[in-house]
């Protein structure tokens, strides 16, 4: 019995690291391999679903890789494809498509706001989904609500970071300075001003 | 001695064995630096090295087990066998660790991969809120010193043409522009510490737009492969060490002794434990690589290769180990 002691305590040290690992509690040498590989097996898989325009297939996937990788840019790009890009007049969708996509995107840059990796990523995309795809054809107070909200922020968050959005902080600073009735129309006419043309 | 080393080295490394190294190598290469699905990252990278170093690691049991089942092949030839049987085993073991590793420095230097092109990378912190105009943030991982927390604030209810606030730390202080994504840089005490409490002036009502900062922290550059691979091997070979005196000294099957060895080497990333030396981010690899990398303070480093050398020690002084 007691020349097996050695042999069962090492097994216990094993089951107590499977049991940790299970708890997330631990992280096993070589695990980060297993989730480097699930992760490219993800971009694989987004890949595909983007050429062959399966949408839902997109967003599942860029959950998956924004979790396992905190990469927030495939999320905001099949967004992009799904609620904004592909919902134009000029792909000939129905309407209620359309506003189906539009909202499912922007739900999709909703829901990732505390998993994203950089705090501007996708806020913009966000308002101009509320603005220009979804607004049109549902004018609710909600809608206008959190679009104003999301703008708001992605002002705030200085529009990014790098030299392309520079003006957005003297803009965040201009909207400050108004009363909220004035914060409300400043951001409509922001919006209004930089819709994409279809 | 030289000729057992060799003998258990060949063993080791059989022709299948390394035909599979090889192709391991370029499916890793492949997977981490492809053009258009590869991370481009050498945490990718590093991460299948180190999953082929455990992978060497439990062949090293193996060949154990079956060199005692064996009856010890080529042990009569030394003089002092138990002491050095033990270090041929140890010196074949991290020569086909060695052997591997710069194989994979080889392929890189060879091809020199595009890597990612963002200097800094980033990573999402919790923050718990302490009143209205203070927030902590900890962390768990060990992180280089200099990094950067990425912070946005809300000016929305500051009183009118307050546009300009400051962020205090203890003693420090830093301005806060609003418009403009703040950073803190951490202290060497901010990153022993991992955590932090940030405090703004009360009276300017300033809030963060989310519960969450981001860490952003620079990315080792390709030219720190070499010392980055160097870890890895320093602390496999405590865990060969490891493996080594579960087999010896417990006598335990040299199959389960390898596998133990990775279990209790892998404890050094249980949280909230200080069994260990803090040694889990020498095999830094995958996701959080960059931000736990060339983390590893020298005192916990040096203390893991004294636990791997008293280990040897111990496995050597192992009663009648050469015997069948």
């Amino acid at each position: 019995m007691t020349r097996n002691l050695p042999s069962a305590f090492v097994s216990l040290i094993i089951a107590f690291c499977v049991v940790s690992i299970a708890n997330g509690n631990l992280r096993v040498v070589g695990q980060d391999a297993v989730d480097s590989f699930r992760c490219f097996n993800m971009y694989l898989d987004f890949n595909n679903a983007s050429f062959e325009e399966n949408y839902l297939m997109m967003g599942a996937a860029a959950e998956q890789i924004e979790y396992l990788s905190g990469d927030s840019d495939v999320r905001e790009f099949s967004a992009y494809m799904a609620g904004y890009s592909t919902s134009a007049e000029s792909h000939k969708r129905t309407g209620r498509d359309a506003l189906h996509w539009a909202e499912t995107g922007a739900e999709w840059l909703q829901s990732s706001v505390s998993t994203r990796n950089k705090p501007f990523t996708g806020l913009q995309l966000a308002a101009y989904i509320y603005a220009d795809r979804i607004l049109p054809h549902r004018s609710s107070r909600l809608v206008r609500e959190q679009m104003l909200e999301v703008y708001a922020v992605w002002l705030a968050s200085g529009g990014g970071s790098g030299s392309v959005n520079h003006g957005a902080a003297t803009r965040y600073q201009d909207y400050l300075a108004l009363d909220r009735e004035g914060r409300d129309n400043y951001i409509l006419g922001q919006l209004q001003q930089t819709w994409a043309p279809e | 001695m030289l000729n057992l080393s060799t003998a258990v080295f060949r063993q080791l490394l059989a022709w299948p064995i390394l035909l599979s190294g090889a192709l391991w190598l370029a499916l890793a290469y492949k997977l981490s630096f492809d053009e258009h699905l590869g991370a481009a990252s050498l945490g990718a990278f590093l991460s299948y090295i180190v999953l082929g170093l455990s992978a060497l690691l439990l062949r090293f049991g193996y060949v154990l087990q079956q060199r005692r089942q064996q009856g010890w092949l080529r042990q009569d030839s030394l003089r002092c066998t138990t002491t050095r049987a033990v270090i041929s085993e140890t010196v074949a073991a991290a020569c086909s660790l060695l052997l591997l590793v710069v194989c994979s420095q080889l392929i890189v230097l060879t091809l020199n991969p595009r890597l990612n092109v963002q200097s800094e990378s980033h990573h999402i912190v919790m923050s718990r809120v302490e009143s209205d105009n203070s927030w902590a943030f900890t962390w768990d991982d060990s992180i280089p010193v200099g990094s950067k927390l990425c912070l946005t604030f809300d000016f929305e209810n500051a009183p009118k043409g307050v546009i300009e606030s400051s962020i205090t730390v203890e003693q420090r202080s830093a301005p806060v522009t609003a418009g403009k994504i703040f950073y803190w840089t951490l202290s060497a005490n901010d990153v022993r510490d991992r955590t932090i409490t940030l405090e703004a002036p009360a009276e300017h009502n300033i809030s963060l737009i989310r519960p969450i900062a981001r860490l952003v922290i620079e990315r080792p550059p390709i030219s720190t492969l070499p010392r980055l691979l160097l870890n890895q091997l320093l602390f496999f070979f405590t865990v060969i060490a490891l493996c080594l005196f579960i087999f010896r000294r417990l006598k335990v099957n040299g199959n389960l002794a390898s596998m133990g060895a990775l279990a209790i080497s892998s404890l050094t990333n249980l949280k909230g434990s200080n069994l260990l030396p803090d040694v889990g981010a020498l095999v830094a690899s995958g996701l959080r690589f960059e931000r736990t990398a060339l983390t590893t303070n020298n005192i916990a480093l040096f203390t893991w290769l004294a636990m791997g050398a008293i280990l040897i020690y111990f496995s050597c002084k192992a009663p009648g180990a050469n015997k069948k």
